[in-house]
């Protein structure tokens, strides 16, 4: 009964994964298990024949089931330590020629880096969340979501808001042009920058100052991102923004209609002498304002259709975190590609 | 899988992608504008009639050819994009830089 499995050590007993489907030792003591003797150790980890080894003759998993002759392991590592490890055993003896060992080496070395890409793709996903705001902010008189699901492990949105000093709110929907980690390194420079800039200016010279900062850093890259950022006074629902080639935002009225917000401007990245306007308008009671990332508008056809269906989604007068939730469930049944990225702001008037 | 013709006329490189332009095609593109104004060829036209579809990352091939093209004292145009490419072009407000052709030859022949 020749076989092959990978071993990955747990608390106490090796967990086995990958196995053809019989169980490669009998569960028992966990200095029995020979793939955790391999672990103990760096290096190709070999019995040819356990019963003329006094080392092993008397272990249970020679003397019974399954029996084991041969045993042959290389360790697998992830971060400076011994996970696990690949196994070969036999039930004869026999010998590991150098080519096998060498392959078994190469496998594990496969596994070893499929492993350690997982580890990194898993710490990098937690990063890109953190960088979303946590929490939602208790903001009287408005209601505000936001959601940021990328198509791989991270992504080139992202979603923000701030409070600013006094009455202001802040709130921005950046795309970073591509995906997966090279978008999301950019993408977290993006956010710091607008993050230190914003502040206290006026947003379009705000713009202007991260177009300048970003410049290099974007033209090395080959890469350009679309922004909108809106600043919205509290009191009086006064909302100044800019679109920086993003082109998807809208104010839904307690009516159901929608207005798209006309100011735009091209993206960053592109021409170091673009200069953007902000533009005005006014969220009224019971108005939202919609921002959305192209994920989504791709995934809706593509066509501008997108923005009625978004708006009826939010047409219900649920919660938004409701509103968002139906519109992402219809949206994650469709074919997606691209990064699925939502703010929404809700002026409710009471709270 | 996106496919590539190149076709040389007069002293300008017409491409024309045929299939999807995004982030997997995109870099090809790029080469190719790249070796093109590695040799000498400034002058490029991407025919996007093929285009079926085109994302972010296909502007963004574009746009790099753009800069390419210009710093060598070329240009690079685009001619006949299908719907869902002129809606990219005027989401991104890019049809400002590139402005769409509605034929390969008006597009060579625009000053």
């Amino acid at each position: 009964m020749p076989l092959a499995y990978v071993a990955f050590i747990d608390r106490d007993l090796p967990r086995v994964k990958s196995s053809s489907g019989e169980l490669p030792e009998t569960p028992g003591r966990r200095e029995d298990s020979f793939s955790n003797m391999a672990i103990q150790q760096s290096g190709l980890f070999l019995i040819e024949d356990a019963t003329a080894d006094a080392r092993y003759s008397s272990n249970p998993n020679v003397t019974g089931v399954p029996y084991l002759r041969f045993f042959a392991a290389y360790p697998i590592e992830t971060q400076g330590q011994r996970v696990g490890a690949l196994c070969l055993m036999h039930t004869e003896a026999r010998h590991l020629s150098e080519l096998e060992a060498s392959l078994l080496h190469d496998l594990a070395l496969w596994i070893q880096n499929e492993v350690q890409r997982d580890a990194d793709h898993d710490r990098a996903t937690a990063v890109h969340r953190a960088l979303l705001p946590q929490a939602l902010p208790f903001i009287e008189g408005y209601e505000l979501i936001g959601r940021c699901i990328p198509t791989l492990a991270v992504g080139g949105d992202y979603y923000d808001w701030y409070l600013s000093d006094g009455d202001e709110l802040v709130v921005t929907l950046a795309d970073v042009m591509g995906k997966g980690m090279g978008a999301a390194m950019l993408m977290a420079t993006v956010r710091t920058v607008l993050r230190l800039i914003a502040r206290g200016t006026d947003l379009a010279d705000a713009l202007q100052n991260a177009a300048r900062v970003l410049a290099n850093d974007l033209a090395r890259t080959n890469t350009f991102v679309t922004i909108f950022d809106a600043r919205i006074t509290k009191s009086t629902g006064d909302v100044e923004y800019v679109d920086a080639g993003l082109g998807l935002a809208f104010i839904l009225h307690d009516n159901g209609s929608y207005d798209r917000l006309p100011v735009r401007g091209l993206p960053l990245g592109i021409d170091p002498d673009t200069k953007w306007v902000a533009g005005h308008t006014q969220l009224k009671l019971d108005e939202t304002l919609i921002v959305f990332s192209d994920g989504i508008y791709d995934s809706l056809g593509g066509t501008d259709d997108a923005f009625g269906i978004v708006a009826a989604h939010f047409v219900a007068r649920d919660s938004l975190d409701e509103c968002v939730r139906t519109l992402i469930t219809s949206i994650a049944d469709g074919p997606t590609s691209d990064d699925i990225t939502i703010l929404a702001l809700r002026r409710t008037g009471t709270t | 899988m996106t496919s590539f013709a190149t076709e040389t006329i007069g002293t300008t490189l017409v491409v024309r992608p045929l299939g999807r332009l995004d982030l997997v095609s995109a870099p090809q593109l790029r080469d190719i504008i790249a070796s093109s104004v590695a040799n000498g060829i400034v002058g490029v036209v991407v025919d996007l009639h093929g285009v079926d579809f085109m994302d972010s990352s296909g502007l963004g091939a574009m746009i790099n050819g753009l800069k390419a093209t210009r710093q060598a004292g070329g240009n690079l145009r685009i001619a006949r994009p299908a719907q869902q490419a002129l809606v990219v072009l005027d989401l991104t407000m890019m049809q400002q830089i590139l402005h769409p052709y509605a034929s390969v030859e008006e597009a060579i022949a625009a000053p």
